[in-house]
């Protein structure tokens, strides 16, 4: 059990204040890890541990849906569900038998530039589901032609589940919230429409579209493989093999997206976009949600971490940031509110997200975009500073605690571009940001009076001094993705 | 709540006791009591070097009157409100300053704190914890502020959300005149009337060591632990923790059906039924049975609602046990106008079918498969382990129950699941729920 991993000096006082920067002073030990990477490009780390007869087999594909083509949100995210409909030998109902079987499932979480893969399962199946998992990916019935009759039924069994789906989400105000928020701000770029995708989107898409996203996007070149947990050699084994016989296609260049158009899509978007006061209407709501934002910076900006770190002093949603004090303790508007930096591939966006009762809901855009500007204005308290490298530096060995999550998080910098010392940087950059850097961070990329105001809510509820915001749009909740 | 399961067998020696299981799992637990009557369990695990504090107290909102509703929560709250020691907003800035996360949660059954720290800090973290036990200080202004905050919890999860709605609703339904009826979170209008008196009259009578248990995971040193928990604790006194008695569960025939249609949009049919309580191996058999019929993608209702007559994206079957009694819950996602009848009648005929025709030995096995996947998972993390461990030691009054639930779980055979659903999954004892347009 105790194999690994971390060991944490931490030399500095918890409660100084931030004058003592710059200083390297605690170190940090991840866990070991074995990385293989194949002739075909496919990258595979492994941690053994062998505590608990449990083991987990992941995977991240380095596409996502940014990847969807126009009009068709949801192409990604629909190619992902086909997986799950059958693979190798088996059709749609026997692979979910198959899985069942063994206690496991294929998890597929969809998100704007990657997609990841799951499933984990007790040790003594750990061969069994490795075929299962592999064969999903790799061998998935509806890009074989023999079996285009089941492939066709399956993928319009998939669609009508989707439809019903995204009716479905309307009623969880939070996401629905957030998807909108996402699609007015970027408007027409890549990152607009949701990944789960929209109702146009979904009767647009036919089979053809998966089977030719999955020809151009699953590929070796963007795929990554984690093996954690108690697992048998010939699984490991098995799992070198099958992967290592993957043939790499020249990957063509895609139809889909072209690297310079994105640039190009991105900061049009970007140009375009012009401050807003958004209500989406729906009646019977009983709490507006509230979402503020604008860009921000893409992941690999050299800002991204330093705008982490100051950010969170404000809206890291833990009690002692400056939103919470506010909004929640002192006046009690809310029962919780947090802000973050997105940064994706190619675009990124800053968003605060909290709910209110409607007669507050002024109250709440008022006072956000006054700590905000504050923030901008003033800059940071060197001591709250100081306060929440402590919180960040004391909760960053959560990031190891299990070894699946640990590598999820390697894959993923990966995507973005970092190597695997990212998270070893990430550490060093939270010890080592001065006050004076977390000021011009927010100072350069907080735009409180440049915001999209959006606020998911019962028109009718709302109160009357409603209009302070600014010029107001209203759009019922059913036309915001037509 | 989560979910209770698994089986280990263990060797006890007076405060130690070593768990080793056919899974292979080794987990060394350390239990003692204080003479105030707290109950300590330390668990070493140096993965990390964090520790999961949890001070959970055997009080939920199943202690609360009845037209005090949401009080345990609302109390829950409080608790961070401060001291004379350390004043309001104290608590939260000293564990932050140390680099830790805190927070909390309120059930039916029991309320629980819990702060993630570096190893270092855990002096600092017991007495804060300790200190909060006896010498809260509250005012009406502190109150007054609060009030709207758990108000806009209670939207955000009950009024605005289907699936909180529907569970606040149907759990009235079971329960009826039983504490276990009222939602935790309590109504608008009891949030609305409990003031200053109410609360400490609560903290009163059910914030004391003995009504309280400490379970700490993570890399510390036990020695160490044991001297900063009598240093801190060992002062606070005993007190005389209030006996709720509620009306005894009787299994009745009663059933109900509700039809709401203005609230929200979509379709969703909820078919809820009175369960036994957590850990009695009916209670486990209908976990059991839940696993078989709607676990995965393959089980028979989800492969006959969600995949072959398309009538619902999805569907779950889950058993809420907790201290006295549980609830059986069926949740179906209609798709667009389908009519809630069918998916009704392929309900109880997927039911009829099971207490008729029995289930196969590989159903049975692969459910049990499934059940000591997500034992195992509970114990992934320090704050998974810590959590299973106070459940067992608050609602079975020993942590080792936990240890034991897996056994109790691989001894349920066909005649069970037959017998179990027969009595608690009768269509005469169901409450109906036809919600949306």
């Amino acid at each position: 059990m105790n194999k690994f991993l971390i060991s944490l000096c931490i030399v500095f006082s918890l409660v100084s204040c931030a004058t003592q920067e710059k200083k390297s002073v605690t170190s940090l030990k991840t866990p070991d890890f074995e990385k293989i990477t194949l002739d075909n490009g496919i990258r595979l780390y492994l941690i053994s541990d062998k505590s608990l007869p449990y083991f987990t087999l992941q995977g991240v594909l380095a596409k996502g849906s940014a990847e969807d083509q126009k009009g068709k949100a949801g192409q990604a995210s629909l190619t992902m569900s086909m997986l799950k409909e059958g693979s190798g030998n088996l059709n749609s109902e026997q692979y979910k038998l198959a899985y069942s079987r063994y206690s496991s499932e294929l998890s597929i979480d969809v998100e704007k530039d990657l997609v990841n893969f799951k499933s984990n399962g007790l040790s003594k199946y750990s061969g069994e589901i490795a075929k299962l998992f592999l064969d999903s990916i790799f061998k998935p019935n509806f890009i074989q032609v023999n079996k285009a009759a089941n492939s066709i039924q399956d993928f319009d069994k998939v669609r009508e589940k989707r439809f019903a789906q995204i009716t479905k989400s309307m009623e969880e105000a939070s996401y629905y919230a957030m998807i909108s928020f996402n699609a007015l701000l970027f408007n027409e770029s890549h990152y607009a429409m949701p990944e789960f995708g929209t109702i146009s989107g979904v009767k647009k898409t036919l089979l053809s579209d998966v089977q030719n996203y999955y020809r151009q996007n699953v590929v070796p070149a963007n795929l990554q493989f984690a093996l954690t947990g108690n697992f048998s050699e010939e699984t490991k084994k098995y799992l070198l093999e099958y992967l290592g016989s993957i043939k790499t296609e020249s990957t063509k260049k895609s139809e889909l997206v072209i690297e310079n158009e994105v640039n190009a899509i991105e900061t049009k978007a970007r140009a375009d976009f012009k401050p807003r006061v958004v209500v989406i209407d729906k009646p019977n709501l009983k709490q507006a949600e509230v979402r503020i934002g604008s860009f921000g910076p893409i992941r690999s900006d050299k800002d991204y971490v330093s705008l982490f770190i100051a950010n969170s002093v404000l809206g890291s949603g833990d009690f002692n940031s400056r939103l919470m004090q506010e909004v929640r303790v002192k006046r009690g508007l809310v029962y919780g509110i947090y802000s973050f930096f997105n940064g994706l591939k190619d675009n990124g966006a800053f968003m605060v997200a909290a709910s209110t009762r409607h007669d507050k809901v002024v109250e709440l855009v008022e006072t956000t975009i006054d700590i905000l500007n504050t923030a901008k204005d003033s800059g940071l308290v060197a001591e709250d500073l100081s306060t929440q490298k402590s919180i960040l530096l004391g909760q960053f060995p959560l990031k190891f605690e299990t070894d699946d999550n640990f590598l999820s998080q390697i894959m993923r910098y990966k995507v973005y571009g970092f190597d695997d010392n990212y998270i070893q940087r990430f550490y060093d950059r939270i010890q080592n940001i001065s006050l004076e850097e977390a000021n011009l961070v927010l100072k350069n990329h907080y735009k409180p009076k440049e915001s999209l105001i959006v606020i998911f809510a019962s028109k009718k509820q709302l109160p009357a001094d409603i209009s302070k915001l600014g010029k107001i749009e209203y759009l019922d909740y059913r036309r915001v993705f037509n | 709540v989560f979910r209770k399961i698994f089986f280990i067998a263990f060797i006890f020696s007076m405060s130690l006791a070593r768990a080793e299981a056919p899974l292979n799992i080794d987990l060394k637990v350390e239990k003692f009591e204080l003479e105030n009557g707290m109950k300590v369990l330390l668990q070493v695990d140096r993965r990390i070097p964090m520790v999961s504090v949890n001070q959970w107290y055997d009080v939920g909102s199943y202690h609360e009157e009845r037209n005090r509703t949401g009080l345990a929560h609302f109390f829950e709250h409080l608790m961070f409100k401060g001291t004379k020691k350390f004043p309001d907003g104290k608590f939260d800035e000293l564990v932050s300053k140390v680099g830790g996360q805190n927070n909390a949660f309120t059930s039916r059954d029991y309320t629980g704190y819990y702060e993630t720290v570096p190893a270092s800090s855990l002096e600092q973290v017991l007495e804060l914890e300790a200190d909060r036990m006896t010498n809260l200080s509250l005012t009406l202004p502190q109150i007054q502020k609060e009030r709207e905050v758990v108000k806009e919890e209670r939207r955000m999860r009950t009024e605005n959300t289907p699936s909180g709605y529907i569970f606040e609703v149907m759990m009235e339904k079971v329960f009826n005149d039983h504490p276990y009826a009222s939602s935790v979170i309590g109504s608008m209008d009891h949030l609305n009337k409990t003031e200053l008196n109410d609360f400490m009259d609560f903290y009163k009578k059910f914030y004391a060591p003995n009504n309280s248990i400490l379970v700490l995971v993570g890399d510390f040193d036990a020695n160490k632990a044991k001297k900063w928990i009598h240093k801190y604790y060992s002062k606070i006194p005993r007190s005389k923790i209030a006996d709720v008695k509620a009306p005894p569960f009787k299994l009745t025939t009663k059933n109900t059906f509700l039809r709401e249609n203005k609230r929200f949009d979509n379709r969703k049919l909820a078919i809820y039924f009175y369960a036994p309580a957590y850990g009695t191996k009916e209670s486990f058999a209908l976990d059991v049975i839940c696993e078989i019929l709607a676990g995965d993608e393959s089980s028979p209702l989800t492969k006959s609602l969600v995949e072959d007559q398309k009538i619902a994206t999805a569907v779950s079957f889950w058993n809420y046990s907790m201290k006295y009694a549980g609830a059986v819950s069926f949740n179906a996602d209609i798709i667009g106008n389908k009519s809630f009848d069918t998916v009704e009648k392929i309900f109880f005929d997927t039911l009829t079918n099971l207490i008729k025709n029995g289930v196969s030995e590989e159903q049975l096995q692969k459910s049990k498969d499934k059940i000591s996947l997500d034992y195992v998972s509970s114990l992934r993390t320090l704050t998974g382990k810590a959590r299973v461990l106070a459940q067992s030691e608050i609602i079975k009054g020993d942590y080792k129950a936990f240890f034991g639930d897996l056994a109790v779980y691989q001894s349920i055979n066909k005649q069970d699941i037959i017998d179990v659903a027969k009595k608690y999954l009768n269509k005469n004892q169901s409450h109906i729920l036809h919600l949306g347009k």
